[in-house]
C-alpha cells in the first residue's frame, strides 16, 4: 500500500466510528495494515482482478438493490402513484442512498485486500470500465489502457466520505476528517516550503473549511425560509385541511402564476365574494393549524348518490355552481362558507372537519357541483378555547396594538371589527414584495414587524393579525384560506392561483361571519402580475376545460362519442368488400384450383359412379368405395371386374405418388370399356330399394 | 453532428489533457471528493458530507490560489537524437537554467508535444473508419504520436545554476514529433496542484516505422542487365565499369570516343564498358487506403521498412516505389545510397485516400524492366492489385504479394489464379506472419 503506515486502518477506524462499526472497521484495518508486516503474496492476474471487480460491483449493486425494497414502510411506487407520499418517498430513497453510501467501504474491502496482498500493489484502470475492458480486447496492441493506479489512497477517502454519509456524527467529525486528511496531505508535501508554512497554510485550510461548512449549514436554513414560499405555492397548495404554511415572515416576492384554477357560475345575482377551503384556529408561527378534533367525518350521501347535505333541514336560497379541478380526484373544495348542501358531485366520500374544511375522495378529475347556501352561519363548530386564545405573551406587538385601539373584552363584536377595519385600512398598504425590511430582527416576531415597522404585507399578514387582535377582544377567530372571486368572465367568473387568499373568520350573532381586513388594492395589485400571454393560456385552459369536461362525463355531446367509431367501421366494411381484400377473396380458387388441391378428383371411375347412381345405386355419405361395390354387386353383375379399377382410382386419388402415366391411361381406358360395354348391353333398370 | 463530435472531443480531450497535467493524483482524489460531496452538501441534516465539502473545497481553493505567485523565471534546453524508432522507449535529456537570483528546490519538469488533434476533416475520416462496421459508441480514435513521461523531479537549482533532466518517451507513430516548450512545475505545498511556467524549448525529430525482424529468405529473381551500370557506383563487386579500348565501330556513341588514343594512333578508338549484371529489387508500397483501419496501411510501411533494413544491399539494389502527391522511385544499395534515408521516407509516407490505383500500377511497370523480382506491399486484394500482378508475371517479373488486413476483417477471397507467392498478414499477428514466410 502507498498510504502512511496505519493511514488506511484509521480511516477504517473512523468508519466504524460514526457508522456504528467500530470492531468491522477496526477489524478490516487491521487485516488491511497486517500486509505490511506479513510477506505472503499472492500472485493475482489481471483476470482475477477483473473477476474481482465485478463480484464488487454486483455487491455493491445487490446491496442497493435491497435497500431500495427493503428500507423503510413507503413504497417507491409511491413516488409515482400517489402524489401526496411523493415527498417522503423522495426522503427515503435519500436516507437509503447514504445508508448505501455507508457500506461502500465494506463493499470494496475484498478488492482492496486483493491489491494489499498481491505481488504487484498496483491495478490497471481498465479494471474499472467493463468499456474500457472491451476497448482494450479489441485493441491490444494500443497503449492507452496501461494506466494502472494503487487503490489504497481512494480507499482511504473512500471511508472518510461514508463515514460522513451520517445523519448525526457528532462534534469530533470534523476535527478528526481534518486530522486524517492532514495526514494523508504530510508524506506528499514539497520540499519548496517548510514545515511551518506548510502547517501553517493547512491550519488556514482547517479553518477556513470549519468555517465553510458553518456557512452552507446557515445559508442553507436561509434558503428553506426563502423557499417556503416557493414550495407550498402560497397558501393554497400549502393548507390541507390540518395545517397551512404562511409566507409570513420570509422575504421574496411572492409570483403566483395566472393559471385558472376555478370557473364559478352564480345562480342569479352575484357570486359569494369567498370560496373558502379551510380554516385553522392555532397560529404557531408560520403555521396555522387546527387544534383538538382535527378528523375528517364522512358526510353520507342522499339517495340520488351525488347529494351531500353538510346542515340537513335548512332551505338556502342561493346557490352558485363551481368548477374545479381534483387532482387524481382528491382535495378540499372551495366552497362558500356558509354552504349547507352540496349537489352533483359524484364522489366515493366526502368528509368535512369541525372546521368546515370539505374533502372529497374517489372523485373525477374535474368536479363540477353545485353549492347552495345562505348569507351567515356555516356547518363550522361552535368556538372551542382554541378560537378565543390570546397570543399576547408571544406577540407582545399584537397586545400593544389592541391596548392602542382599545380592543377589551365585552366590546360589541360590530365595533371591534371596525375598530380593526379602521385601524388596517388607514394605516397600512398591501405588497407582494417582501424586502429585507420585512425579516424579524432578533427579539422580534414577523407580525410585531408587520404591525409596529413595515405596516405593509399580503393578506396571510393581514387575515393572522386581524385573528390574533379581535381575539383580544374577547372574539373567537379563525384564520381562513380559499380564493376570492373577483374577475367576471361572460356570465361567469374565472378564479386564477394568483386569487389564493386568506382571511379572518369571526363568531358573533351565534354564527361564523367572514371578515377580510386585506386592502382593497390587493385585487388591482395582484392582476399587476397579468402576462401579455394571458389570452393565449386562457384559450388554451379553455381548451382542456372543455376536454375535462368531456372527459369526466360533465358535457352533452360525451354521449355521442359511442357513434364515433361507426362511420370508422362503415369506411372499413365498405373497403372490406370493396376494396383489394374482397378482389383477392372472389378470386378464390376455382374448379381447376380445387383439382390442384385434391388430386385425383378427375379420376374417371366418378364416371361409373354417376353411371350406377342413375340406376339408383347411389353411394350413401360415409359409405367406402369398396362397401358401395359390394352393395352393387348384390344388384348388378359386375363379378370383381372393376377392383382393378378401384384400385387404381385410389393410388390415383390418395397417393402421394400418383399414377404413371400407363397406370393413368389404364384406367381411362378401363373406365371408358367397361361403361361401354354397360351402355351396348342395356341393362334393365333394377328396382330401387 | 460530426462537428458537435468534434467539438466535444477538442472539449473532453483538451480537459483530460489539463487535468492530467495541472493535477496531481493526490489533487484528482480531492477533485473527485468534491464532486461527491457537493451533492450530498445540498442536505446538511441527512449527511455531513457538507464538512467534508467545505474542507476539500478550502484545500482546492488555497491550492489553485497561490498558483500565480510562482514567478520564477527558466530557460530549457532539450538534446534530442535525430531519430526514435516508433515503439521503441527514447530517452534524452534538457537541461534546465535558472535565470533568478533565488534557489529554486521542489520542482518539476514536464515535457509538452504540440497538440496532436488532427483538423475536422481527418478526425471525420477516422471517426467512419471506426464505426465501419457498427453504429455502436465507439472510442475516438487514438491521435497521440507518443506515450510522454509525466513530471519529472528537477534537482535544486542554484541561482543562475543549470541542472540536467532525463526523460524516457515511446513515440506511438513514425512521423515528426515536434515538442512544445517545457514546462517547469511548481507543486502547492499540500501537492494538489501545480504551477506551470514555460520555457520554449521547439524541437522535432523523426519517428522511423516500426520494424519486424524478417527470415531469410530467398528473394525472387535473379542477376539482371543494368544498362548504363549504375552512374554512381563504388568500387566494390562488379562495379568496375571501363574494360578496355577497342576499334570504333559504327554506331558507338560519341562520347565514349577516347580522344586521346585517337590522337594517338590516328584511328577512332572507344573505351569499352562492362555490361553490369546485378540483383536490383523493386519494393512496392500500396498507399491506396480506401477505407481500411489505419492500422492496416501503419503495418504496410512497417513491413516495408522491415525489407528495407534486412535486404542486404551492398551487392544489390533496391528501389522503393510508391505514389504519395506524386509517383516517387528512391534508389538505394550499392553505395547510391544509405537505408536509413529509405526509412525517413517512410517515417513521412502518408496514404492516399480516394485515388485511383493506376498510378502506382503506372509507375511499377515503367519500372518493371529493370528489376529483377518485385516485393508488393498491398493493403488490399482487389481485381486492380490482382491485374499488376499478373503484369509483372507476363513480364517476367517474380513477384513476392504480402497483403495485410485488419484483425477480424473479412477473409480475403482466394482465387485459383493467384500467386503462389501471395501471403496474408493479419494486423497483430505481423510478426508471426512474416516468421512464416
Amino acid at each position: 500500500m502507498n498510504t502512511p503506515p496505519l493511514l488506511v486502518a484509521a480511516a477504517l477506524l473512523f468508519w466504524g466510528w460514526h457508522t456504528g462499526h467500530i470492531i468491522l472497521g477496526a477489524l478490516a484495518g487491521a487485516l488491511l495494515e497486517s500486509s505490511r508486516l506479513i510477506r505472503l503474496r499472492w500472485s493475482l492476474t489481471q483476470a482475477d482482478f477483473n473477476r474481482l471487480w465485478n463480484v464488487c460491483v454486483v455487491l455493491f449493486l445487490g446491496v442497493g438493490a435491497f435497500l431500495l425494497i427493503d428500507e423503510g414502510t413507503i413504497s417507491y411506487a409511491d413516488f409515482f402513484v400517489n402524489a401526496g407520499k411523493r415527498p417522503e418517498s423522495i426522503r427515503q430513497a435519500g436516507r437509503s442512498a447514504l445508508i448505501w453510501f455507508q457500506w461502500m467501504p465494506m463493499i470494496f474491502l475484498p478488492f482492496v485486500l486483493a491489491q494489499a496482498f498481491n505481488e504487484v500493489d498496483r491495478v490497471r484502470l481498465a479494471t474499472f470500465s467493463w468499456w474500457v475492458r472491451k476497448q482494450e480486447k479489441q485493441q491490444p496492441e494500443s497503449t492507452r489502457f496501461a494506466a494502472t493506479v494503487n487503490v489504497a489512497m481512494p480507499f482511504a477517502a473512500l471511508c472518510l466520505l461514508s463515514a460522513s454519509a451520517t445523519p448525526d456524527p457528532g462534534p469530533f467529525f470534523y476535527y478528526g476528517l481534518a486530522a486524517l486528511i492532514g495526514w494523508a496531505l504530510w508524506p506528499m508535501r514539497t520540499r519548496r516550503h517548510s514545515v511551518v508554512t506548510w502547517c501553517v497554510l493547512f491550519a488556514l485550510v482547517a479553518g477556513g473549511g470549519f468555517a465553510m461548512h458553518h456557512g452552507l449549514f446557515h445559508l442553507q436554513k436561509k434558503l428553506e425560509q426563502m423557499n417556503v414560499m416557493w414550495f407550498s405555492r402560497f397558501a393554497r397548495l400549502g393548507s390541507d385541511g390540518k395545517q397551512s404554511r404562511t409566507a409570513i415572515g420570509t422575504i421574496g416576492r411572492l409570483k403566483l402564476s395566472n393559471r385558472i384554477v376555478l370557473r364559478v357560475y352564480p345562480e342569479g345575482g352575484n357570486p359569494p365574494g369567498l370560496l373558502r377551503e379551510a380554516s385553522f384556529n392555532l397560529y404557531r408561527a408560520p403555521l396555522w393549524t387546527v387544534g383538538l378534533r382535527r378528523d375528517f367525518t364522512a358526510v353520507l350521501v342522499e339517495d340520488d348518490n351525488e347529494t351531500f347535505l353538510l346542515r340537513p333541514g335548512r332551505a338556502p336560497r342561493r346557490a352558485v355552481g363551481i368548477a374545479q379541478y381534483l387532482r387524481r380526484g382528491e382535495g378540499l373544495l372551495a366552497l362558500p362558507a356558509s354552504t349547507s348542501e352540496i349537489g352533483q358531485l359524484p364522489v366515493g366520500a366526502l368528509k368535512t372537519n369541525l372546521f368546515g374544511a370539505v374533502m372529497v375522495e374517489g372523485g373525477p378529475g374535474l368536479a363540477m357541483y353545485r353549492a347552495r347556501y345562505e348569507d351567515g352561519g356555516s356547518a363550522d363548530s361552535s368556538p372551542n378555547p382554541d378560537d378565543i386564545r390570546s397570543y399576547r405573551q408571544t406577540e407582545p406587538a399584537v397586545g400593544a396594538v389592541a391596548r392602542e385601539l382599545n380592543l377589551v373584552p365585552g366590546l360589541p363584536p360590530r365595533e371591534a371589527m371596525r375598530r380593526v377595519a379602521d385601524y388596517f385600512s388607514s394605516h397600512f398598504e398591501y405588497g407582494l414584495y417582501r424586502s429585507g425590511a420585512h425579516l424579524p430582527r432578533a427579539n422580534q416576531t414577523a407580525i410585531e414587524r408587520f404591525l409596529l415597522h413595515t405596516r405593509s404585507g399580503h393578506c396571510e399578514y393581514f387575515a393572522t393579525a386581524t385573528a390574533l387582535l379581535l381575539r383580544e377582544a374577547g372574539l373567537p377567530t379563525r384564520y381562513a384560506v380559499g380564493y376570492a372571486v373577483q374577475e367576471p368572465r361572460g356570465k361567469s367568473y374565472v378564479v386564477r392561483e394568483r386569487h389564493g387568499h386568506a382571511w379572518t373568520q369571526v363568531f358573533y350573532d351565534n354564527a361564523w361571519h367572514d371578515f377580510d381586513t386585506t386592502p382593497g388594492e390587493w385585487h388591482a395589485l395582484e392582476s399587476r402580475n397579468r402576462s401579455w400571454l394571458q389570452p393565449v393560456k386562457d384559450f388554451f385552459s379553455d381548451l382542456w376545460f372543455q376536454f375535462s369536461k368531456f372527459r369526466w362525463g360533465k358535457t352533452e355531446w360525451r354521449k355521442y362519442f359511442m357513434w364515433a367509431p361507426v362511420p370508422v367501421l362503415i369506411v372499413l366494411l365498405v373497403r372490406f368488400f370493396a376494396g383489394k381484400q374482397w378482389k383477392r377473396l372472389r378470386k378464390q380458387p376455382g374448379a381447376g384450383d380445387r383439382d390442384r388441391l385434391l388430386p385425383g378428383l378427375d379420376s374417371e371411375f366418378y364416371r361409373i359412379e354417376k353411371h350406377f347412381a342413375r340406376r339408383g345405386l347411389e353411394r350413401f355419405p360415409g359409405e367406402t368405395w369398396r362397401d358401395w361395390l359390394k352393395r352393387v354387386e348384390e344388384h348388378e353383375n359386375i363379378a370383381g371386374r372393376l377392383d382393378r379399377v378401384l384400385a387404381l382410382h385410389h393410388r390415383h386419388r390418395f397417393d402421394p405418388r400418383g399414377l404413371s402415366a400407363d397406370e393413368r391411361s389404364e384406367l381411362r381406358t378401363e373406365v371408358a370399356s367397361w361403361l361401354s360395354e354397360k351402355d351396348n348391353a342395356g341393362q334393365p333398370r333394377p328396382s330401387k330399394r | 453532428m460530426n462537428r458537435i463530435s468534434y467539438r466535444f472531443y477538442r472539449t473532453i480531450s483538451g480537459l483530460r489533457h489539463t487535468i492530467s497535467r495541472r493535477l496531481t493524483p493526490a489533487g484528482r482524489l480531492v477533485a473527485l471528493g468534491m464532486l461527491l460531496t457537493a451533492g450530498m452538501a445540498t442536505d446538511t441534516e441527512q449527511s455531513h458530507g457538507y464538512q467534508v465539502f467545505g474542507l476539500l473545497l478550502c484545500l482546492a481553493f488555497l491550492s489553485v490560489v497561490t498558483a500565480p505567485f510562482f514567478r520564477a523565471r527558466f530557460t530549457a534546453e532539450r538534446r534530442l537524437p535525430r531519430f526514435a524508432t516508433a515503439g521503441r522507449p527514447l530517452r534524452y535529456t534538457i537541461c534546465i537554467r535558472n535565470r533568478t537570483k533565488r534557489r529554486q528546490a521542489g520542482l518539476q519538469v514536464i515535457d509538452g508535444l504540440a497538440d496532436p488533434r488532427p483538423g475536422l476533416d481527418e478526425f471525420v475520416r477516422s471517426r467512419r473508419v471506426a464505426r465501419r462496421y457498427s453504429l455502436r459508441l465507439a472510442p475516438a480514435p487514438d491521435f497521440r504520436r507518443a506515450f510522454m513521461p509525466g513530471p519529472v523531479e528537477l534537482p535544486s537549482l542554484r541561482p543562475g545554476g543549470e541542472a540536467l533532466v532525463e526523460l524516457e518517451l515511446v513515440p506511438l507513430k513514425r512521423g515528426v514529433l515536434r515538442f512544445d516548450s517545457v514546462i517547469v512545475a511548481r507543486p502547492d505545498p499540500f501537492m494538489l496542484f501545480r504551477a506551470f511556467r514555460r520555457a520554449p524549448a521547439a524541437g522535432s525529430l523523426t519517428v522511423l516505422p516500426k520494424r519486424y525482424s524478417l527470415p531469410q529468405m530467398p528473394l525472387p529473381g535473379s542477376q539482371h542487365y543494368q544498362h548504363g551500370g549504375v552512374a554512381l557506383a563504388a568500387a566494390i563487386g562488379e562495379s568496375e565499369e571501363f574494360v578496355s579500348l577497342r576499334d570504333y565501330r559504327p554506331g558507338d556513341p560519341l562520347r565514349r570516343i577516347h580522344w586521346r588514343s585517337w590522337a594517338r594512333t590516328g584511328r577512332p578508338v572507344v573505351k569499352d564498358y562492362q555490361d553490369e549484371f546485378f540483383v536490383r529489387h523493386a519494393l512496392i508500397l500500396d498507399t491506396f487506403v480506401e477505407d481500411q483501419n489505419p492500422a492496416v496501411f501503419e503495418e504496410a510501411v512497417s513491413i516495408a521498412a522491415s525489407f528495407v533494413c534486412t535486404i542486404e544491399t551492398q551487392e544489390s539494389l533496391l528501389d522503393l516505389l510508391f505514389v504519395g502527391p506524386r509517383a516517387f522511385t528512391f534508389t538505394i544499395g550499392r553505395g547510391v545510397a544509405h537505408g536509413d534515408q529509405m526509412l525517413e521516407i517512410l517515417a513521412t509516407v502518408q496514404p492516399r485516400a480516394s485515388e485511383p490505383f493506376e498510378a502506382l500500377e503506372q509507375l511499377v511497370l515503367e519500372h518493371a524492366p529493370a528489376v529483377s523480382g518485385c516485393i508488393c506491399i498491398f493493403v488490399d486484394w482487389d481485381e486492380a492489385r490482382r491485374e499488376l500482378v499478373r503484369t509483372l508475371g507476363a513480364m517476367g517479373v517474380p513477384a513476392l504479394v504480402l497483403v495485410i488486413r485488419e484483425r477480424g476483417g473479412r477473409a480475403l477471397e482466394r482465387r485459383p489464379d493467384d500467386p503462389e507467392s501471395l501471403h496474408v498478414l493479419e494486423v497483430g499477428n505481423i510478426e508471426a506472419g512474416l516468421a512464416r514466410l
